[in-house]
């Protein structure tokens, strides 16, 4: 059987079509995930009945990056610190799919503490692209992306550091849509670095990532920098169209590193969207370039100081044996965590001591808001920005882990909207060598439909978002 | 340049255990990156306030109410080594 694959579609099913269709993903992750390696653990909670099932997404199938904290379901944030780790609560993410009436079915593989981009990093092996299987998906969220792209779940939550849900889609065909930080709660997202984390959605189209986004979104008591908005209608702003926007165009992503095939696709992205009516302006953020380095002073000094928890006491990996407390942390530490999560560790502790702090922690710190203020200034005369997700597209498994820096790169067009704390998405813009490439929409604060419109604008008038990898056909509907 | 004794102090802050096979690769890597992330050097950024945090927020302070305490059996289930209720830790004091 081949289900309806929109989400729309999926959650007017009811009774035994809408069951039907849970069993079809699941039959698909049986079939298909060998080749993958997409999920970490394959899950199956329904959630809880209600009187009337009129939830705006019942019965539909999800996947949660095994990041976000799931009740009595193993959640190891791709480490093996916490491999036998299961959490006592559901993340606020979590709680609100399942009260809009989501079924889990599965945790989705991701780089070690999301800190990577090429889950390459997991402790449970990487997850591998399905338009290439000798390629990397991208990360951190590669199992989410990969999972979706292969048809093996219609949607999957993700979550975006620098680039961790976008870089991702663009890397797998799919649509990957980070909200404006403060709009999703982060209460039971395990931290990695806490000014930038945000939580959102890795889906085929923008009309999907728009039903799931509408029930995520929303303020959450119990994360403090969640904030107290309200949540628009996400659905009704797809119809809105392009036409009259002026949509700056990021001279300077379209730089040196940037392959000259994917700066083709994009533009001929833009080009679609020129004629559907938006006015195309060009836009220099003169700070943009400094967004890696900022990235590796600041993500890595939050990243150490909540890495600190970890400590072989209350949970997580315990070293066997150990000859005194120091012992007992240092050994449960070193065991528990792989090479990358302790390089990031070691680098924050390094720019967060003594004599260093002011010249690296505060002027990264400085920079950032030079960095946020070039954005400011830009969306003073254009109503949202666009440029490329990735310079290249997706890279071989191997190609990038001997040298940290050149990984560190790959996300040199996603970073400084995180630094900026604002909203994003990659929507597929093509082939390149029949790999996928992504065109990057980035919004004003809290402007995710507008977002969302020309996304879906886009996609209305393309159909880069529809393509299916050899092999993994079916999974569409 | 970063120096291997740089390294060692910095996992002992870290609590990590500094593994002397790779220590060499280690401290090649890590000097690699701050040379790399040193470029802010070069920007100048005077009197620019830091931006901690991408929103202006004030931290808000919840109403102190009455609520179910966690449940510690559950909490401690998650523990490598546990009893009556403690955490077991290898002996701190002799």
């Amino acid at each position: 059987m081949k289900p309806r694959s929109r989400v729309p579609e999926l959650v007017a099913a009811s009774g035994r079509e809408a069951r039907l269709a849970v069993e079809y993903y699941r039959e698909r992750i049986r079939i298909f995930n060998p080749r993958l390696n997409a999920f970490i653990t394959p899950v199956d909670r329904k959630a809880p009945p209600a009187a009337a099932d009129v939830r705006r997404l019942a019965g539909l199938p999800i996947a949660h990056k095994d990041l976000f904290v799931t009740r009595g379901i193993p959640t190891t944030c791709g480490s093996r610190m916490l491999a036998e780790f299961i959490p006592p609560y559901d993340a606020g993410v979590v709680e609100r799919l399942d009260q809009a009436g989501c079924t889990v079915i599965g945790k989705t593989n991701m780089d070690e503490f999301a800190m990577g981009s090429s889950n390459e990093t997991s402790a449970f092996g990487p997850v591998r692209n399905p338009w290439d299987p000798e390629r990397v998906p991208g990360g951190s969220s590669g199992g989410s992306a990969a999972a979706v792209a292969a048809g093996l779940v219609p949607v999957a939550t993700g979550t975006d550091t620098g680039g961790s849900i976008r870089q991702p889609a663009a890397l797998c065909g799919i649509t990957g849509f980070k909200p404006s930080y403060g709009r999703v709660s982060r209460f039971g997202m395990i931290a990695f670095a806490s000014s930038l984390d945000q939580a959102g959605v890795l889906a085929r189209s923008a009309e999907d990532a728009a039903w799931v986004l509408r029930e995520m979104a929303g303020h959450d008591p119990r994360d403090s920098t969640s904030v107290d908005r309200p949540v628009p209608d996400y659905v009704a702003a797809l119809t809105r169209g392009v036409r009259g926007l002026r949509i700056g165009v990021v001279q300077n992503f379209f730089d040196d590193g940037l392959w000259p095939a994917v700066a083709a696709r994009v533009r001929e992205a833009l080009s679609v969207l020129e004629a559907a009516g938006a006015r195309l302006i060009d836009v220099t953020l003169p700070h943009l370039s400094l967004s890696v380095p900022v990235y590796y002073v600041l993500a890595p000094a939050e990243c150490s100081s909540n890495l600190a928890r970890y400590d072989g006491v209350r949970y997580g990996h315990r070293a066997r044996e150990p000859r005194d407390l120091a012992d007992l942390y240092c050994r449960s530490r070193s065991e528990g965590f792989g090479a990358e999560v302790q390089r990031r560790i070691l680098i924050g502790t390094y720019v967060l001591s003594h004599g260093y702090y002011d010249a690296y922690f505060l002027k990264a710190q400085r920079v950032r808001r030079l960095i946020r203020d070039d954005f400011l200034k830009a969306f003073e005369s254009v109503d949202l920005l666009a440029g490329p997700t990735t310079p290249t597209p997706a890279f071989r498994l191997g190609e990038k882990t001997a040298d940290p820096l050149t990984m560190y790169l790959n996300d040199i067009y996603t970073i400084g909207v995180n630094l900026a704390g604002l909203p994003a998405v990659s929507v597929p813009a093509g082939l390149v060598d029949g790999l996928p490439v992504g065109l990057q929409l980035i919004g004003r604060d809290f402007d995710e439909e507008t977002l969302f419109a020309t996304a879906a604008d886009y996609q209305g008038r393309t159909d880069w978002h529809r393509a299916e990898p050899p092999g993994f056909e079916g999974g569409t509907g | 340049m970063l120096s291997a004794e740089e390294v060692k102090r910095l996992s002992v802050l870290a609590r990590l255990e500094a593994r002397s096979e790779d220590e060499d690769r280690l401290v090649r890597e890590l000097d690699r990156i701050l040379g790399f992330v040193r470029q802010l050097e070069a920007t100048s950024t005077g009197a620019i306030e830091p931006l901690v945090h991408p929103l202006d927020l004030v931290q808000p302070l919840r109403d102190d109410e009455v609520r179910e305490p966690v449940d510690r059996e559950v909490i401690q289930k998650s523990a490598p080594d546990v009893e009556d209720g403690y955490y077991r830790v290898p002996r701190v004091i002799e």
